[in-house]
């Protein structure tokens, strides 16, 4: 896995206004990761356009999964809306007109498996875990 | 009767000491980091040499003597027979013992010369070599430490901690155990030593990731692994782009690049490999080709299209295939600890890989509590523990031992030469030679890695915490008030105020791994007793 980690820093602010904070740089600032670590960018569709994102910490994936986070439009700019580490798979039922997204993360000898499913909340314009 | 009741004695002695003390591992790497040789210091000598610490006189050693051998004669003679020994060796023995008190300090693998390492050696050998020691070393015999079924076998692994599972037991004095059992190793071993892997690592990890239910049939590799064993390259994706080359790694996108592969290495090794596992392959050429999410490769006499294709100078047998999936298993574990994670020199860190670094284990998901809050990039927890599990249980079991010698022996027979691997205890060492290291190194750097301690350190400065840390706090908070240890009504105070109590009043009972994991555990992260060690292994071998 480690051996198809890509340096793919993706420079998406050139795309939007200079007022958006580069989400590469968002990222490694959110995760306190050194600047010249891996990141490994992956194109996703969420909020309904193409440009949604997921970025992951290369450096981070192993057997617990890679640590990443969830950027989408909002006001212009890509703006992280969920963090989480482990595998995801966006789910088909909506929430306030986005997808519901589930984090599986396998376990071990000290872990448990663990499944979280995470949807829209509009007011705090981020994804929260669903604890119905 | 006697001669039972003396092996007793001598096991009970042989745990005494370990259960006591911490002693220094001895190695000698050769070339291309291959471990040539392990032992365990002089540990017996230490224990004897105790028991001459706490006489005033000869009449008082064999009182103690004594009461340790419950009275058995011939017990007590081989006491005093290794008193003798140690007598004639006292300074020497104490200077050895000083020396790696001071390096203790000092270092985490410290280079010994030739002519020290050859003496504590003979020391060793020498107590085996008297009556009471070769009892000892009877208890060390691999057939001792096998389950009368001659499959199920004991694994000591002397601390008090989450990680004594290794053991096959959770609880020291009950509880359910689930042994380790030779069928679930001794096959796999001979895999890694054809691959190239450390089977030392290849078994520490097995452990960290699925404990020993299923020993080295645990290993796997993810989908997007089965194709970096190959070589391929690919591109991180998304499943709403998926196409015909999109393979989903659970549920992780990834386009692959079809190609061929030309890897000489890589194709000898899984020849020999074959060879070894007794299905030669003949002459010829063909391609083991993975499609994209193809859990299995297949064998062509062509390349295939959009897949992922190995170009083999050989002919396999399609029955082969699942020896092939075996073989690339142990490379791409191979591949992983080849090189330094950024200029950091201790193989901990290199193992830290296969599980990941994070700047605060646990931010962005839910761990048990303990082991959140830790800066990998600092202290790689999971990396310390696996070397811990190698130093302090892996290294000296006598089964664990014979069986890695039996795969040698085995490699050799059918290759015409030695197996070609690099060990963890030695990929820093490359110009190989004679090195110690202290059993309860690796531990130490576990038990007290920090957690929380740039939170702390914020909190203490600006008043506040990131996200990432108030998420870890509230884990923490919440594993407190589940155990008793903090009251529910704390939590009616506004934010600012659970905040400083946590700091005041629970997080500096809670500041590394180690006391986190005794404040909320049975667990104490301290040496097991001798009486829970014999307890462990007679659960273990139902005798």
């Amino acid at each position: 896995m480690k051996s198809l980690l890509f340096i793919f820093l993706l420079f998406s602010h050139h795309a939007y206004g200079s007022k958006c904070v580069p989400i590469d740089k968002d990222f490694l600032s959110y995760y306190e990761i050194p600047a010249d670590s891996p990141l490994l960018g992956i194109k996703t569709k969420i909020s309904g356009g193409d440009t949604d994102k997921i970025i992951c910490s290369g450096d981070s994936c192993g057997s617990g999964g890679c640590e990443c986070a969830l950027y989408v439009e909002l006001d212009g700019c890509l703006t992280r809306v969920l963090e989480f580490r482990g595998s995801h798979n966006v789910l088909g039922e909506n929430k306030d007109g986005m997808p519901a997204i589930q984090v599986k993360k396998r376990g071990g000898a000290i872990a448990r498996d663990s499944s979280k499913t995470y949807v829209w909340d509009k007011d705090r314009r981020r994804y929260v875990e669903d604890k119905e | 009767m006697l001669k039972i009741k003396s092996k007793l004695i001598a096991l009970a002695v042989l745990l005494y000491a370990g259960s006591l003390y911490s002693f220094p591992i001895f190695y000698k790497c050769g070339a291309g980091n291959r471990l040539e040789e392990s032992f365990a210091g002089p540990e017996i000598f230490s224990h004897v040499n105790s028991l001459l610490a706490n006489s005033a006189n000869d009449e008082q050693f064999r009182e103690q003597a004594m009461i340790l051998c419950q009275g058995a004669q011939d017990c007590v003679e081989e006491l005093e027979r290794i008193k003798s020994l140690l007598g004639s060796t006292q300074d020497v023995t104490a200077m050895l013992m000083s020396k790696i008190n001071i390096k203790k300090e000092q270092t985490r693998a410290a280079e010994v010369d030739e002519t020290r390492y050859n003496a504590i050696k003979s020391y060793v050998e020498a107590a085996y070599t008297i009556r009471a020691c070769q009892e000892v070393k009877q208890t060390w015999s691999a057939e001792n430490w096998t389950h009368e079924d001659g499959n199920k076998f004991a694994v000591f692994y002397p601390k008090y901690s989450n990680y004594m599972y290794a053991s096959g037991c959770h609880g020291r004095s009950s509880g359910n155990c689930n042994p380790n059992r030779i069928s679930d190793y001794e096959e796999r071993i001979k895999s890694a030593l054809l691959m190239g892997m450390d089977p030392y690592l290849a078994i520490g990890l097995v452990w960290m990731e699925g404990g020993t239910g299923q020993g080295l049939n645990y290993l796997y590799l993810d989908p997007i692994g089965k194709f970096a064993a190959l070589g391929c390259t690919s591109q991180p994706t998304t499943g709403a782009k998926a196409g015909a080359t999109t393979l989903n790694s659970y549920s992780t996108y990834y386009d692959i690049n079809p190609g061929v592969i030309q890897n000489p290495v890589l194709t000898t090794k899984l020849r020999d490999f074959l060879r070894a596992k007794e299905t030669p392959a003949k002459d010829g050429e063909s391609y083991f080709c993975r499609r994209v999410n193809d859990s299995y490769g297949s064998i062509f006499a062509d390349p295939q299209d959009e897949s992922c294709c190995l170009k083999l100078p050989f002919a396999p047998k399609t029955v082969d295939i699942d020896k092939i999936e075996e073989a690339l298993v142990f490379e791409q574990a191979r591949k992983n600890y080849q090189r330094r994670f950024r200029s950091e020199t201790d193989p901990a860190f290199r193992v830290q890989r296969f599980n990941g670094y994070s700047t605060l284990m646990g931010g962005a998901e839910a761990v048990e509590s303990f082991r959140s809050g830790v800066n990998h990039y600092e202290d790689p927890a999971y990396g310390y523990q696996t070397m811990d599990f190698i130093v302090n249980s892996i290294l000296t079991n006598p089964v664990i031992h014979q069986m890695v010698q039996k795969a040698e022996a085995e490699v050799e027979t059918t290759l015409g030469r030695k197996s070609n691997w690099r060990s963890i205890m030695c990929v820093e060492h490359a110009n190989g030679g004679m090195f110690q290291i202290d059993n309860d190194y690796y531990f130490n750097k576990h038990r007290d890695s920090d957690r929380l301690k740039s939170a702390y350190e914020r909190w203490n400065r600006d008043g506040v915490v990131t996200g990432r840390e108030q998420r870890i706090i509230d884990g923490d908070i919440h594993t407190l008030i589940d155990r008793g240890l903090m009251s529910e009504a704390d939590l009616d105070k506004p934010q600012e105020d659970i905040l400083k109590n946590y700091f005041k009043n629970h997080y500096p009972g809670r500041t590394t791994v180690g006391s986190a994991s005794a404040q909320q555990s049975a667990y104490t992260w301290e040496n097991l007793s001798r009486d829970d060690l014999r307890n462990i292994g007679r659960r273990v071998l139902e005798r």
